[in-house]
């Protein structure tokens, strides 16, 4: 497959239109928009699953569904974000913005990128669709534990080829990213100048080479397990359920830092353009990601303290798992520095990147609380873990994705979004989400159980509370979609440098980005 | 690597190399040494570094591990 575009080979002959077109593209605009919309709709569907389960949850007892049911969703939730909303939209991003930033013409595999995106509604299809076959869908949870998921009726055949097929996706984007940053940068534009955002995916793109494959080796080996006679997870034929949590971990580490280091990529673009200042440490930042990305595959089994474990496992794992917020501090400390003294102005993808600073901080800090054994011993599998989790992928990966989103929505639709619209989702979000996931702090030390759908009563509170916040959090992303329904249909045009402070190549070309850009390379100084 | 960057010298040593790997696991570099580090390092020496440190890593938090166990 050639570095070269379809459109190119066609000699800009105009192309298939309406659906053909989108089917059949090889645009990275054109693909970098279908995984946005992808994602945002499995983002609202996710959502809808996550409100269901606060309505159950808003008062002890069983109201709005049942047991089943409920474990259901609770699974569906997470693998439908993770793998539908929060994966997907960061490809859409890295499709987007990469070719724009290095000054490539395209991706390097063009029709394999057109590939990646085709194979993901089918995967949803499947996921979603498991809902409705006899049984239901998965409901051992999205870690997808033996010995449960090997008993879960065929919901869980149809979640294992799912998960086959958007890892096949997540490779081939991977490989693609890869490839484009290495070779099709524009001249000039060595590896040291790329802009930050490239550097992350890059690092992220080696990261989901290495893990997904062993996603699907555990997923495969649940298959067999289930269908074909092995024993791979059932101790009773010679298998280890806890080889699986191993196995699953060792590839749901480095997923961590697969959502969340191309969110430290987003933020790092934005703050230096609000504060009037380069970024600070940009070499610490880069060596701090790849450290972070190393690191990552020592600490899985910090997941797994509460499966006993030889006192030498715990405290390897807690010391690990301690030393990989350092690199993590270190860039926190370079985003702040960068705003030192800067010439700061809030517009909203800077709101969101500062307010995504603030929550994450706090999810990376309850995630080292959690690090240490003997506590992690007693937060295990209770809201204290659903809390950290979600201020680490909500405030982190979600208020960067929104920030990246404010920062290029000129570029890719030529108008610049609603500033009050965009402050009011900053400011409803941050305060819902805060409302929702805050008590759930209270509630894990307090020994509520994550993955239940009825509660004792002194929980009863907190839980009404974080219900309000929900509904109030899930309403809000509503006024998100109606910030880019406006900004696509019209609105004040955007400036080829749609913000004043902005820096890099993607600015230099015109707003909205026109359908092929740097057909002859820019050559950067 | 890259192939705009094909006439620059990458022919640090080892323990050039090694240091930055060292840094970069601490996450902070000064820009002299980054700057040096850019055009000098080769990076399929920095990843072969960096596995090789990893493992390093991995097998001093061990002894640690064994030190306080003991």
């Amino acid at each position: 497959m050639a570095a070269v575009t379809h459109d190119q080979l066609q000699g800009h002959q105009p192309g298939p239109t309406g659906l053909m077109r989108w089917l059949t593209t090889t645009n990275h605009k054109d693909i970098g928009t279908m995984y946005m919309i992808f994602s945002f709709i499995m983002f609202l569907s996710g959502g809808v699953m996550a409100l269901t389960i606060r309505a159950e949850l808003f008062q002890p007892g069983l109201q709005v569904v049942q047991p089943e049911f409920f474990n259901q969703l609770t699974t569906m939730h997470g693998l439908v974000m993770v793998f539908g909303a929060i994966m997907p939209a960061f490809v859409g991003f890295a499709n987007w913005m990469i070719p724009l930033m290095i000054g490539a013409s395209d991706m390097a595999f063009a029709r394999m990128n057109n590939w990646s995106f085709w194979l993901l509604p089918p995967a949803a299809i499947l996921l979603i669709g498991s809902f409705f076959v006899p049984g239901g869908a998965t409901a051992a949870g999205w870690t997808l534990y033996a010995p449960l998921s090997v008993q879960m009726g065929m919901g869980m055949d149809l979640a294992i080829f799912a998960i086959h097929i958007m890892g096949i996706s997540s490779i081939m984007g991977a490989i693609n990213i890869v490839v484009t940053v290495l070779n099709m940068r524009a001249p000039g534009m060595t590896l040291m100048k790329m802009p930050l955002f490239c550097w992350t995916w890059l690092i992220t793109a080696y990261l989901l080479i290495a893990v997904m494959p062993v996603l699907a080796g555990a997923v495969t080996m649940i298959l067999t397990d289930r269908h074909f006679g092995t024993s791979f997870f059932n101790a009773a034929g010679g298998g280890d359920p806890v080889m699986y949590q191993h196995i699953f971990w060792f590839f749901g580490h480095p997923e961590v830092y697969i959502m969340i280091l191309p969110a430290f990529g987003i933020v790092s673009q934005i703050i230096p353009t609000f504060a009037r200042k380069p970024l600070f440490g940009y070499a610490s930042m880069v060596y701090a990601t790849a450290s972070i990305a190393i690191l990552s595959f020592a600490v899985w089994a910090h997941h797994m303290f509460a499966t006993g474990m030889p006192a030498a496992g715990q405290l390897f794992f807690m010391y690990a798992t301690m030393l990989i917020a350092v690199p993590t501090g270190v860039k926190v400390f370079n985003w702040v520095a960068t705003m030192w003294r800067g010439s700061m102005t809030f517009e909203t993808p800077m709101l969101w990147a500062t307010g995504f600073i603030f929550v994450f901080t706090m999810g990376g800090f309850t995630g080292l609380i959690c690090a240490i054994a003997p506590i992690d011993i007693q937060v295990q599998d209770t809201y204290y873990v659903v809390a950290h989790f979600h201020y680490v992928l909500v405030a982190g990966s979600l208020f960067a994705l929104f920030a990246g989103a404010y920062y290029w929505l000129p570029k890719w639709t030529g108008h610049m979004p609603s500033e009050f619209l965009g402050k009011l989702h900053f400011w409803c979000s941050i305060v819902f989400f805060n409302i929702t996931f805050f008590p759930m702090h209270f509630l894990g030390l307090a020994g509520m159980p994550r993955r239940i759908p009825d509660y004792a009563l002194q929980f009863a509170d907190f839980n009404a509370l974080a219900s309000v916040g929900a509904f109030g959090f899930g309403l809000s992303q509503l006024i998100f979609l109606v910030v880019v329904v406006k900004c696509v249909r019209g609105g004040e045009r955007a400036a080829a440098r749609s913000w004043e402070g902005a820096e890099g190549l993607e600015w230099t070309v015109p707003s909205p980005a026109p359908h092929h850009t740097f057909e002859q390379a820019p050559v950067v100084k | 690597m890259n192939a705009h960057g094909a006439g620059n010298p990458r022919r640090a040593g080892f323990w050039p190399t090694l240091r930055a790997v060292l840094w970069s696991f601490f996450g902070v570099r000064r820009r002299q040494a980054y700057m040096e580090d850019a055009g000098s390092l080769n990076p399929l020496a920095v990843v072969v570094a960096g596995v090789l440190a990893g493992a390093v890593f991995v097998i001093l938090i061990v002894i640690a591990v064994q030190v306080v166990l003991a």
